[in-house]
């Protein structure tokens, strides 16, 4: 390599590291922090748990970062948290049988800083994403994970007149998993 | 040099993109769902049930937890069981042996069928009322087994070897027999020498026990009854 060369080469490399550094701090980012529970496990071995199903409240803990840059046309005013199974999945595997995917139903609430936000409940999980929180700020302060968390709260098995889509009573005893993609949505003008 | 300062401006320009778009992030957690096999019969009440004939009467015309008035002493001719099941069940039972063996003279034996029972469903569950399967009513949640549905109707079926099916699953596609105690809880409702022969399927003995020749002799004759629950799939 002759001397031109590797200097050609150093200047493209530096060239592209300033454009990504200018650009980030020009632009409006979001970022989803797993605090807590990045694995949910529901165990099924009584007959209580079968006949009421099964709540894990605050199962997870999600921190928020997220910073207006005040880009012209791109007015961040808030953001929205929305679920779905990841890649598509239309049920909850087991090794010979499945499960529908709505025996499992997720909830999104404030843990931290976000109690101007707006909860959905309960919803049924699905591979079409579904809107869990929303929270909208104007004018928009800049949201930081260690100060602004949501909790999510998990329910499987729950039974018709607990506001659930049935027990779980009758289904034939297997290990099932699915994997659930929960995404942050900055809001706003241009977004 | 003038080419690469085109493509250095190239490398700006690209940057400039890719970061130019609004971001959102994503996680992506797992969730597992494990559903353990509950399976649990529990006999409450009645686990040994002796019928001692001592009067003539009683050998003319049997005797029968449903013709006895008092209470307490129906308690003494009723078997009380509940089943707690994650999963969809049937209930297999039946005699240990052929027959009722003399606890004096193993050589003594009396018929099965001398003995038999009816089944009351004290649960939310029910049986099965018309049809072959009563789809329709997400309650009637048992088959309609001949011996269950002897019972249900009112005329008690005979006692019999073991295994036979007593109470399954009725395959509906909406709702299984799967339940607690509360939901599965029955009574068994037995009989010796009544004569009781209108169950169409397994009739108890036509005869009572005074009636029949040869005459049973003296004795204490007894017989494990076995209750085996499984998973009906």
């Amino acid at each position: 390599m002759t001397k031109t060369a590797f200097f050609s080469a150093i200047l493209v490399f530096a060239g592209t590291l300033i454009s990504a550094s200018l650009a980030g701090q020009n632009w409006n980012s979001a970022r989803l922090s797993l605090l807590y529970g990045g694995s949910i496990p529901f165990n099924f071995n009584s007959i209580k748990a079968y006949s009421e199903g099964i709540e894990i409240v605050d199962g997870t803990i999600l921190g928020i970062t997220l910073t207006d840059n005040n880009e012209p046309g791109h007015d961040l005013e808030g953001f929205e948290l929305t679920f779905k199974t990841f890649n598509g999945q239309t049920a909850v595997s087991g090794t010979v049988n499945d499960l529908p995917l709505n025996v499992i139903r997720v909830k999104a609430e404030n843990n931290l800083g976000l109690g101007a936000g707006t909860t959905t409940g309960y919803q049924d999980l699905d591979a079409a994403s579904t809107i869990l929180f929303s929270y909208t700020s104007i004018p928009f302060s800049d949201l930081i994970w260690d100060t602004h968390q949501l909790s999510l709260s998990y329910e499987c098995g729950k039974p018709l007149s607990a506001g659930g889509n049935g027990t779980l009573l009758g289904k034939p005893p297997d290990y099932y998993a699915v994997e659930i993609e929960v995404e942050l949505i900055p809001t706003g003008p241009g977004f | 040099m003038k080419k690469t300062l085109i493509v250095l401006l190239a490398a700006l320009l690209m940057g400039g993109t890719a970061f130019g778009q609004a971001v959102s992030d994503r996680n992506v957690i797992p969730v597992a769902v494990n559903l353990n096999q509950v399976l649990r019969m529990t006999i409450t009440n009645g686990g040994n049930i002796e019928f001692v004939f001592n009067t003539i009467d009683q050998y003319k015309n049997g005797i029968s937890g449903d013709a006895v008035t008092n209470t307490i002493s129906a308690d003494m001719y009723q078997t009380d069981f509940t089943i707690s099941s994650s999963t969809r069940w049937k209930i297999s039972y039946g005699a240990e042996s052929a027959t009722f063996l003399g606890v004096d003279d193993p050589g003594h034996t009396l018929a099965l069928n001398n003995v038999g029972f009816s089944i009351i469903s004290n649960g939310a569950h029910l049986f099965e009322t018309t049809g072959p399967q009563a789809t329709t009513d997400t309650e009637e949640l048992w088959d309609e087994q001949q011996n269950a549905e002897a019972g249900v109707d009112g005329a008690p079926a005979a006692l019999v070897q073991y295994p036979a099916d007593l109470i399954e699953d009725n395959d509906s596609g909406t709702q299984a027999n799967a339940g607690d105690a509360t939901d599965n809880d029955f009574t068994l409702v037995w009989r010796c020498g009544t004569g009781e022969d209108t169950n169409g399927t397994i009739p108890m003995a036509s005869e009572s026990l005074i009636d029949q020749n040869p005459s049973p002799d003296p004795d204490r004759y007894v017989a494990n009854v076995l209750f085996e629950l499984s998973v009906d799939n």
